[in-house]
């Protein structure tokens, strides 16, 4: 049976996270101490390849590799950004960290400015997070006074309510004041990032696991969980579930036992119709395909994303429809406009998707979903328009039935 | 520069490394269609329209902004692509004011009933690009016919504040070239993007008008935009209706710089049109003089060159030295400090203008309610000089030339030419320091030596208005060394 293993949490209902005196009883800012009589080379590299540690937002990539490659950028002026612009739907997973515990954010985004050289440090946290914004703010000035930035200077960024503001450089370039869009990739941000300087993007979960890592040693990090995704993640269960809230445990769980042992099982007795993991922009998985471990590379295999670790649950009273038009209204609605495919695209989806929730689908509308997913996943600028119409394709593979349902209805 | 090998639709190039897909293509005759790239600005790689394949990459690569790396292997026309670019077209039209599309005379949609030629001659649907839209040749390529999405035309209210220039938000394809040659090069950031999502918008700044916009009205924004969303008003049934009139005496006077463009329209060989073929055509339309451009600018340069004489004479240096409609309004609003530097001489249009209205019709004995000058030029700032300012009754661009001569049957490739009229001496050629520019988007003003009254002086000619504020802000840091600026809009 899944247990909870708390490493990004670890301090959260424990502490005051007004306190730093709090957070230094609980063994706070030693990593750190740590970190800066270490070689950053060396610091890296426990980072890189003894942790493996691979960024909690959504994409997997290797952190240490990340800062390698700034630190190893040439110019004297880099940053450090902490993505805290936790916009996808059912993910609440960064609130709860930045809410019970800001001053991991902190002691890690900190690590990382020393390992890569930086003195200007931004936290570019999503706008309605109002309380975290203020729980930063307060943080950042405890720790000034306390010495522990050694004049590292950590900015904290309200956003504005934009979706595509947090993929990466499209966050940078809100961050410089400029329009939420995404720039075209290379250069990357390690290479060309904010203000054009060499930046380090990582999310909010990755940077309150670096303590932990850089304090209880690569060894102690590598042996939890799976060995290619090593560690913990946080998963946010909600949903037509019994427990919704986060749940923090090693990278080898089963997503059945957390659903059923963690999460409580479905809610009310019913049937578990799917559930999808990381968001309204990953795939959806069918009751019988949840026993699987949750690491990111045995959720690609099993045609699913761990994407932000959300867990939407979905019982068997709903029909797909009714949440794939959701999901394409939340898309139309935040697609910046940049491109055609997605500009357009998301507003056609979610208008042949209504068709389907009020019971007037036909033919040649799946046919048409069909080729517009295709369409989008192929030619859409940024991430946001490719992944639009995943959670479509999963649905029309897994529950072509929901699609027929309601064309019969409307006949 | 070194040289990289990569493979496009199964034959192997050898290119310079660091260009772009599209560029290679280009290089070796290979098409690939676009609509928001535009050389001379920064891809932005909106449209989705020249999107390839490259192997290995999980994703159709946009090839205006992917750069070519050894061993590329590179698909530009396979069937997912041509898919994939139809359905962005259809996107598009779906979304679009497509008078063009649905043609209401033949009853048809599909491209393959729609004749080219005979949309260009017919106005019925009423769009100012019919027949020079790059949306609407992309559709036709790509054989776009039916729409596989209800139709959901854009419905916002054209901006005609200005009166010459007209923005028809409902035609944008949202590809900011406008946006970009209206800030980054012309850097008068005129034009924004507000909103987000099908809502988003190119508008002038805060969602203003035209009218109570920083817009200096140098008509860039039509000179790049690919479909009819920003245009200069069109007078036909004006212009049509004076040749024919009885008892008025229209003047045309014809710039250069149509030829090419019609040229391009009527399919002529390059070089094979000369103003005096235009002439013929206009005088078989009714137009009862003309001359060419020649005559106006002899008499503006005349009258410019005695102004800097004058002015060159005065201690303060650089003289700033312009003819252009546009320049003197970027003047007025962004470095009214220098006021005092500038030399405005007339543009050959206004030069044209005012002689045939004070000197050539009174001598004439043509009252001047009887007496209609029509300017013929592809700048589109003198569109809007001749609105706002009145200095010819009508300016009318090459490609409205071009419908006004398709509506009254005049093929250009049959004229013969006449020679042109002779209506006054305009004098000797100024120096040749007045020489015509042309705009380009170039970053960097040129320098050059010139010699005038007598001395070497350095002037800087700035052949955009971003190269002007370069030079103007130079002036201001008093690190300008020259002692003349020339400016083109």
């Amino acid at each position: 049976m899944v247990q909870e293993v708390r490493i990004a949490l670890r301090n959260a209902g424990k502490i005051n996270p007004e306190s730093i005196e709090d957070y230094v009883a609980a063994g706070g800012y030693q990593a750190l101490e740590k970190a800066r009589q270490t070689n950053p080379e060396v610091l890296i590299e426990i980072i890189e390849n003894a942790g493996k540690l691979r960024g909690r937002g959504g994409a997997g990539f290797n952190t240490g590799l990340k800062w390698s490659g700034a630190y190893s950028a040439s110019g004297n002026i880099k940053y450090v950004v902490c993505n805290a612009d936790e916009g996808e739907p059912g993910t609440y997973k960064d609130r709860t960290i930045m809410e019970n515990d800001p001053h991991t954010v902190l002691e890690g985004i900190l690590i990382c400015a020393y390992a890569i050289g930086a003195k200007e440090a931004y936290i570019y946290c999503r706008g309605e997070y109002e309380n975290s914004i203020r729980i930063l703010r307060q943080a950042v000035c405890q720790a000034e006074e306390k010495g522990y930035t050694e004049g590292v200077r950590i900015h904290v960024y309200s956003g504005a309510g934009s979706y595509v503001c947090g993929e990466e450089t499209t966050l940078l370039t809100s961050l410089e004041g400029k329009r939420g869009e995404p720039r075209l990739k290379p250069p990357f941000p390690t290479v060309s990032g904010l203000y054009g300087k060499p930046t380090v993007v990582n999310n909010v979960e990755t940077f309150a696991t670096v303590p932990v890592v850089v304090e209880k040693g690569a060894g102690w990090f590598g042996s939890i969980g799976a060995a290619k995704y090593p560690g913990t993640k946080i998963f946010a269960l909600s949903g037509d579930i019994t427990n919704t809230g986060c749940f923090e445990v090693p990278t080898d769980s089963n997503l059945k036992d957390i659903l059923e042992n963690l999460g409580g099982g479905v809610k009310g007795g019913r049937k578990l119709k799917a559930v999808q993991v990381g968001g309204s922009s990953c795939e959806f998985l069918k009751a019988d395909q949840i026993d699987i471990p949750v690491d990111f590379d045995s959720m690609r295999n099993a045609g699913a994303a761990l994407g932000s670790g959300a867990v939407l649950v979905m019982d068997d009273s709903h029909n797909m429809t009714d949440i794939l038009a959701d999901i394409a209204h939340f898309f139309e609605h935040e697609s910046c406009g940049k491109c055609v495919p997605c500009r357009e695209g998301t507003y056609r989806a979610a208008q042949i998707l209504d068709h389907f929730a009020e019971g007037k689908g036909k033919n040649e509308d799946l046919e048409q979903l069909k080729k517009l997913a295709e369409l989008m996943a192929n030619s859409c600028f940024c991430p946001l328009g490719q992944s639009a119409t995943t959670a479509l394709m999963s649905a029309l593979k897994l529950f072509p039935e929901d699609f027929y349902e309601r064309m019969e209805a409307g006949k | 520069m070194k040289n990289v090998q990569i493979m496009i639709n199964g034959n192997t190039y050898q290119v310079t490394e660091g260009i772009t897909i599209l560029q290679a293509a280009r290089d070796n005759e290979i098409h690939i269609p676009t609509l928001c790239s535009l050389e001379g600005l920064d891809p932005r790689a909106n449209c989705r329209m020249c999107v390839v394949e490259v192997e290995g990459m999980r994703t159709l690569q946009p090839s205006c902004a992917t750069k070519v790396k050894d061993g590329m292997v590179i698909q530009t026309d396979s069937e997912l692509v041509r898919r994939n670019r139809k359905h962005t077209l259809e996107l598009i039209l779906s979304s679009h004011a497509v008078d063009c599309h649905h043609c209401l005379r033949i009853g048809s949609s599909k491209c393959a009933d729609l004749d080219p030629v005979f949309c260009e001659m017919c106005f019925f649907c009423d769009c100012v690009k019919d027949g020079f839209c790059e949306l609407q040749s992309l559709a036709r390529e790509y054989g776009v016919d039916v729409m596989p999405y209800e139709m959901h035309p854009y419905d916002f209210e054209e901006d005609t504040s200005l009166g010459s220039l007209i923005r028809n938000p409902n035609k944008c394809i949202k590809c900011r070239r406008c946006v970009d040659v209206c800030g980054e090069i012309q850097t008068v950031h005129t034009l924004s993007v507000e909103n987000r999502g099908r809502e988003m918008q190119v508008v002038p700044a805060l969602g203003a008008q035209l009218k109570d916009s920083p817009c200096v009205r140098c008509g860039r924004c039509v000179t790049v935009c690919p479909t009819g969303a920003v245009y200069m008003k069109e007078h036909k049934d004006e212009f049509i209706y004076h040749a024919h009139k009885y008892g008025v005496t229209t003047v045309a006077q014809i710039s250069n710089n149509v030829c090419g463009e019609l040229e391009k329209l009527f399919h002529m060989e390059p070089g094979s049109l000369q103003i005096e073929k235009i002439a013929d055509g206009l005088k078989k339309i009714g137009i009862d003089l003309v001359v060419g451009e020649d005559f106006g600018v002899k008499i503006a340069q005349q009258k410019g060159q005695e102004l800097l004489e004058k002015k060159l004479k005065t201690t303060r240096q650089p003289v700033i030295l312009t003819s252009s409609f546009a320049a003197q309004n970027f003047i007025r609003q962004y470095f009214k400090e220098l006021e005092d530097l500038v030399v405005s001489y007339p543009s050959s249009q206004q030069a044209f203008g005012s002689y045939i209205r004070e000197i050539y019709a009174p001598k004439q004995g043509i009252f001047p309610e009887n007496i209609y000058t029509v300017s013929i030029t592809n700048d589109n700032e003198n569109g809007a000089d001749a609105h706002e300012n009145g200095s010819v009754d009508l300016a009318v661009n090459a490609r409205e030339l071009y419908r006004i001569f398709l509506r009254t049957g005049v093929d250009l490739k049959n004229r013969k030419g006449v020679e042109l009229d002779v209506l006054g001496d305009a004098g000797d050629p100024a120096m040749l320091l007045f020489d015509a520019m042309e705009w380009n988007m170039e970053r960097e003003p040129q320098r050059r030596e010139e010699s005038v009254c007598n001395q070497t002086v350095q002037v800087a000619y700035a052949h955009n208005l971003g190269q002007a504020r370069m030079l103007l802000e130079q002036v201001n840091a008093a690190s300008f060394d020259g002692q003349i600026i020339r400016i083109q809009a």
